[in-house]
């Protein structure tokens, strides 16, 4: 077991296309870490690049204290968890999980015996003589699985390892996979762009776009505090609503009143309205607002503070009924938006009602740079 | 409803017992023709074939008559043993085996390694070394005969197995096969490999190996059939009986004083027995091998 670091990694391929640039991460000991963004950002290739299956065009990577960078794969004792599972079909199970043992001509007694104690902990005891290509996608996984983590390897790489299971398998293997981390005390690093996977594994999240990292963080931090426009509308689902939107002098209190095109979320208070009037007076900034912190009209009558909540006319489009809540989808200025609401909520097409707005819940972020303003002048 | 238009249990599982079987009929005729005009087409295609082996039993008399003679009246093995006693026929048909044999194995071993580093390794130029190869399947075998030839006899292989068989221990049909086969294997099975430290030569005999067996077989059998039928190459470069194959062998029953079209069919039906057992047994793999890569699953 070892921490890794990657320092300036950048990757580039021949024809020129710039996969990963200047990546750099901390990742430490037993950490289960994430590579979330979507498809073509650049996480997998950072992920075979830590593998050693693609060269590193610049930059360092650390294992523990070796600098790694040229080592052959199988000697920086890593192990890895493809998404089409990548088992031998020809092989039983017990040979598939003992395979990497028997490559490095491990005792037979001491085999048998790791793969019986891992083939308990991943609960495939009876499958062990089972032919690989014999297994349901669920066991498949977990023989891939089992594969990897037999050599107590220094990190275990996951490459969208749940991705072509059903989503009532992957659910209950997304809790497995965090019992198995808290277990087994290994390091993860782990590839996904489902954003729900990410929140609920991982201790930290690198979220990445373009071959750039854009926040690493915490789930809950990452949610709450969006370092710049991407990350806030990337992580959540539905995702972020944004809004253009200009910044001028309120006539009534000492905050900030917001105008956008053919619309108005009037007077803004508070600690967000202090920093934008300081350093946005009279310029424009784009207005993030989850759909949880649009309110009906009811939810909006029973709140004490009505304070920084705007209500506003709109025009429904459509609404998912979600079992446990709905969402919202309307017009408003032309654009499409949506919030959640409770499930008894019915709404038809067409409709005409009035939402509230909590702006104190709003993230605002510069225009150009995308940088979360209240982050960057707090 | 009651009252109208009832039918009573008995009279309705009748019914349903009529219409089913009206509908299996309906399927067993339709089927019937199938097979019928099957095998009216089979033995059109196979009727030149029966008709040298029914030709190789005939008495030479039998069959020059005005009389259309299909089947032998009076068989006779006569032709087959004449056949074996006027040419060491058993040694070119061992000649035969042992180069088609080791032509088989040649190309399995080189093609089947030249296509797994031209897919799973990387290198500068592959792809361009790939072309290449495939550029050679445009040449046709005479074109290259000649030098061939120089190159074989300034060595002094003239008439030596290694004339034979050297030429073909490899082939740009058998790269391509292979390699197609390849593709439909996932990259990842290689990486996963690599990770848990098995180097190249391991991958390809304890995963990989199972894994062709199809391919091999078809490989097997198109490149055995191959070389059991070459006849200019050898023509060429053997001159001897010890060394003849037997195709070249063959021709030698035919002669300018003593024509005998059943002694030569009789010839012809015994060297094409393993050819077409071969087939027999390899069709399967033929078949599966030939189309892998091409549709999935």
């Amino acid at each position: 077991m070892a921490g890794l670091t990657l320092r300036n990694v950048c990757k580039k391929y021949e024809n020129g296309f710039q996969a990963v640039s200047d990546f750099n991460l901390e990742i430490r000991d037993r950490e289960f870490i994430i590579f979330v963004g979507p498809s073509g950002c650049g996480k997998s290739t950072t992920l075979r690049m830590i593998a050693g299956l693609e060269d590193i065009t610049d930059g360092e990577l650390w294992i523990g204290n070796d600098l790694v960078n040229y080592r052959e794969p199988k000697d920086r004792d890593l192990s890895m968890v493809f998404q089409n599972y990548a088992l031998y079909p020809t092989m039983t199970v017990y040979d598939n999980i003992a395979f990497s043992l028997q490559v490095r001509k491990v005792p037979k007694k001491e085999i048998d015996k790791k793969v019986h104690e891992v083939a308990k902990i991943l609960e495939i005891e009876h499958l062990l003589d089972r032919k690989a290509s014999a297994l349901s996608g669920g066991q498949k996984q977990r023989v891939a699985i089992g594969n990897a983590i037999i050599r107590k390897p220094n990190a275990l790489l996951m490459d969208e390892p749940l991705s072509n299971l059903d989503a009532k398998l992957r659910a209950k293997m997304r809790v497995e996979l965090a019992k198995l981390h808290k277990r087994l005390e290994t390091t993860i690093i782990y590839v996904t762009h489902d954003q729900t996977e990410a929140m609920t594994l991982g201790d930290r999240i690198v979220v990445m776009n373009k071959g750039f990292i854009q926040q690493v963080d915490t789930p809950a931090m990452l949610y709450e505090h969006p370092d710049n426009k991407f990350t806030a509308g990337f992580i959540g689902s539905p995702s972020m609503n944004f809004f253009k939107l200009n910044v001028g002098n309120s006539r009534i209190t000492d905050g900030i009143e917001l105008t956008g095109d053919r619309i108005s979320f009037g007077e803004m208070t508070g600690y967000k309205a202090r920093i934008l009037k300081k350093q946005y007076m009279v310029r424009q900034v784009i207005m993030g607002i989850r759909p949880e912190h649009i309110y009906t009209e009811d939810v909006y009558e029973a709140k004490e503070d009505k304070n920084n909540l705007v209500l506003i006319p709109v025009t429904i489009e459509a609404q998912e009924l979600l079992g446990a809540e709905s969402i919202l989808y309307f017009r408003l200025n032309g654009e499409r938006y949506c919030a959640r609401a409770a499930a008894h909520c019915r709404v038809e097409a067409g409709d005409q009602l009035k939402l509230a707005f909590d702006l104190n819940k709003a993230h605002f972020f510069d225009p150009e740079k995308e940088f979360n303003i209240i982050h960057q002048f707090q | 409803m009651a009252g109208q238009n009832v039918i009573s249990a008995e009279k309705l599982k009748e019914l349903q017992y009529r219409m089913n079987l009206e509908a299996k009929r309906k399927r067993q005729v339709k089927s019937g023709l199938l097979i019928c005009g099957n095998v009216i087409f089979a033995l059109m295609i196979l009727a030149p074939l029966l008709y040298a082996v029914s030709i190789a039993f005939m008495p030479s008399s039998e069959l020059f008559t005005l009389d259309l003679n299909l089947v032998p009246k009076e068989p006779t093995l006569n032709n087959f043993i004449q056949a074996l006693q006027r040419i060491p026929l058993i040694r070119f048909v061992l000649n035969s085996f042992l180069v088609a044999g080791l032509i088989t194995i040649g190309q399995i071993i080189s093609c089947s390694l030249a296509a797994f580093s031209l897919h799973f390794l990387d290198f500068k130029g592959k792809n361009v070394v790939f072309m290449l190869i495939m550029a050679t399947m445009m040449l046709p075998g005479e074109a290259t005969i000649i030098s061939n030839y120089l190159t074989i006899s300034g060595w002094g292989w003239l008439d030596t197995y290694q004339a034979l068989i050297v030429p073909y221990l490899t082939s740009a049909m058998g790269i391509f096969l292979f390699r197609q086969f390849f593709q439909s294997f996932p990259m990842s099975l290689y990486e996963s490999a690599k990770l848990d430290g098995c180097g190249n030569l391991r991958f390809i005999i304890s995963i990989l190996l199972p894994l062709m067996k199809s391919a091999i077989g078809a490989m097997a059998v198109y490149t055995f059939i191959n070389a059991w039928n070459m006849y200019m190459w050898p023509l060429l470069v053997t001159g001897s009986d010890s060394m003849r194959t037997v195709q070249i062998g063959i021709g030698m029953l035919d002669s300018v004083d003593s024509q005998s079209l059943t002694l030569m069919v009789a010839g012809v039906v015994m060297i094409i027995i393993p050819s077409i057992s071969i087939f027999i047994v390899g069709q399967k793999q033929l078949i599966k091998g030939m189309f892998s890569g091409a549709v999935k699953g």
